[in-house]
């Protein structure tokens, strides 16, 4: 997304996808959530919203199950009509948060709700002009946008951790070649009231087994990376909500969460327009870095002509980083320009709608980078020679490194600012 | 400056402080001995990240007389199709062997659930450890899938953990 028009569709976009997402849980509030949990005889306490309220209200009313679940679907129905309005997107959350801790207290796990409520948690930060995002300015098209974003990242958030943890507790018994048939074996005989019709075919060839459970934590364990990788939203969509209808088959475990799955990474706004095989192969975490260094060594040989870096030149941190940059080898001249000087540089960044209170902003290429992404570029342009050199490289040559680790640099340069006395760059 | 909480700096500041926070609960509830599942509602998404032996333990709840007259054979009560009747179980067997009060934890917990499995009246049943043949299930997969054999066929009971009488 380069140019305000780009902005604005996806800003349209993450309007239309948000009345969906919140049709979807309408549709969940009424059909998915059982309270009859309560009244079987409970092995374990409830979680707090749970205990909390029963303890001011008691239990009697959750016995009326029908009207609780039309509650949830009138919510989720007020908040497709009326996204803007905040009271509505709360009133979601809010049901969410009760309904989801009743499905997961009393001895039961139903981890099928979480997704629904970390994204109506995020959707919460909407503005209010998402009712009618035609009229959208462009301050409200980019909050709407960062909101979708962060949705995305409480979509994609459980497969990592789900992956992660995978490799952390099954550690080398992942190469085992009959692990994952171990896995399914038990778990047909421990909560499977009906064998799902795929398991007595896997049970019985466990390399193909094995490579499946490899290709899920694959899948699993780099999802939150695709936020950064527009070329992976649709494949990485399909992947996973082929890997829930793989886990229905093999498991008897179905996640209707694979509804969001298409609503925030197959329909994603940021997606690319056309298909590329290219840059998909390239966005592939590991398998894609050979191909991403060869495309960088190739653009090395064709010889990048010059980039300009505009920073504050009062910090004094951006000061002796942009200087202590030696990016010679990869970039031919690296031009330093103090956003406190002006010039047309600045202006053209101005131009864009850019705050450079936001942090730095990088030109190469004819083409701008802001903020963690420059970072991340500057990152990997500059040479590993010296302390300098090799620290920055290690630290935020990932861009999910540099996207988290910035907010915070970006911080510590304000407070510092402040300390001095400096006035902002945009007053 | 205004910073509004629908603005673009805000939700930009509070995305990666969130995943942070998230993180964080997730860490404090592993270094917690904590009964619940989570610290909710920031679960944990450990799903099957631990591969079982070919051979592992478990527990059962197996019925052994019913109005004072012994039940043939072995007849399992627990584990059945409730996941709700095997944490019961599991939290029954914990206290047993944290020596905390097996029976006042037997008396609380499972009592309920084996009066209800077993059809109410005077019933004496056993909490048993077992050991569970992947192996064997493997191979019999097509015989569970149509029915024919149940998980209960692959349990070979090694130790009584307790037994008890309730009566009516």
């Amino acid at each position: 997304m380069r140019t305000p028009a780009d902005f604005s569709r996806a800003a349209v976009g993450v309007a239309w996808l948000v009345r969906f997402a919140y049709l979807f849980t309408a549709y969940w509030m009424a059909t998915r959530l059982s309270y009859d949990r309560a009244y079987d005889g409970p092995p374990t306490d409830p979680l707090w919203p749970i205990g909390l309220v029963i303890n001011v209200t008691g239990a009697g009313w959750l016995a009326y199950e029908m009207p609780l679940a039309m509650v949830g679907a009138a919510l989720g129905l007020l908040a497709v009509f009326f996204p803007g309005k905040f009271l509505c997107r709360l009133g979601v959350f809010l049901y969410l948060l009760f309904a989801v801790a009743l499905a997961n207290s009393y001895g039961s796990i139903n981890n099928d709700g979480h997704v629904a409520l970390y994204v109506s948690f995020a959707l919460l930060f909407l503005p209010s002009a998402i009712g009618s995002p035609e009229r959208m300015r462009r301050k409200d098209a980019m909050a709407s946008i960062m909101v979708f974003w962060f949705a995305q990242s409480l979509v994609l958030l459980p497969y990592t951790l789900s992956g992660l943890l995978k490799i952390y507790g099954s550690r080398l018994e992942l190469l085992a070649p009959d692990g994952f048939v171990r896995i399914i074996v038990s778990r047909a005989l421990e909560e499977t009231i009906e064998i799902p019709w795929l398991l007595p075919f896997f049970a019985s060839q466990p390399l193909l087994a094995q490579f499946l459970l490899l290709g899920a934590v694959y899948v699993q364990a780099f999802a939150l990376l695709s936020l950064f990788r527009p070329h992976l939203h649709r494949p990485l969509g399909a992947a996973l909500i082929a890997f829930h209808f793989g886990t229905d088959y093999l498991l008897n475990i179905f996640f209707h969460n694979l509804v969001f799955l298409g609503i925030f990474l197959v329909f994603s706004p940021f997606a690319q327009g056309r298909f590329s095989l290219t840059g998909l192969v390239k966005s592939l975490p590991v398998f894609g870095v050979p191909f991403r260094v060869a495309g960088a060594y190739k653009r090395t040989r064709r010889g990048a002509d010059k980039a300009w870096l505009v920073y504050d030149g009062e910090c004094y941190f951006c000061r002796n980083y942009a200087r202590l940059l030696d990016a010679r080898e990869s970039v031919g001249e690296l031009i330093l320009v103090n956003a406190r000087d002006g010039g047309p540089l600045v202006e053209e960044v101005r131009a864009l709608r850019y705050n450079l209170d936001d942090g730095m902003a990088l030109k190469m290429g004819g083409r701008w980078r802001f903020g963690s992404d420059a970072l991340n570029t500057l990152a990997l342009l500059s040479a590993r020679r010296g302390v300098f050199g090799v620290a920055n490289r290690l630290l935020f040559s990932s861009p999910s490194a540099a996207w988290l680790a910035y907010p915070f640099l970006n911080c510590g340069r304000r407070a510092l600012l402040g300390l001095r006395r400096v006035p902002p760059l945009e007053r | 400056m205004r910073v509004s909480v629908s603005g673009y700096r805000f939700v930009k500041a509070l995305m990666p402080l969130f995943l942070a926070f998230y993180l964080l609960m997730i860490l404090l509830h592993w270094a917690t001995d904590f009964r619940q599942t989570e610290i909710y509602p920031f679960f944990r998404w450990s799903l099957f990240s631990t591969t079982p032996e070919w051979e592992r333990i478990d527990h059962a709840v197996i019925l052994c007389a019913v109005g004072g007259e012994p039940v043939d054979g072995v007849r399992y009560l627990i584990p059945n199709d409730s996941i709700r009747d095997r944490k019961v179980l599991e939290l029954t067997v914990d206290a047993c062997w944290n020596q905390s009060d097996c029976d006042a934890a037997a008396e609380r917990l499972l009592f309920p659930v084996v009066r209800r499995l077993a059809g109410g009246g005077d019933a004496e049943f056993s909490v048993v450890r077992a050991r569970v043949d992947l192996r064997a299930a493997q191979r019999e997969m097509q015989r569970l899938a149509d029915g024919d054999a149940h998980e209960t066929d692959f349990f070979r009971p090694e130790a009584e953990i307790g037994r008890w009488a309730m009566s009516e």
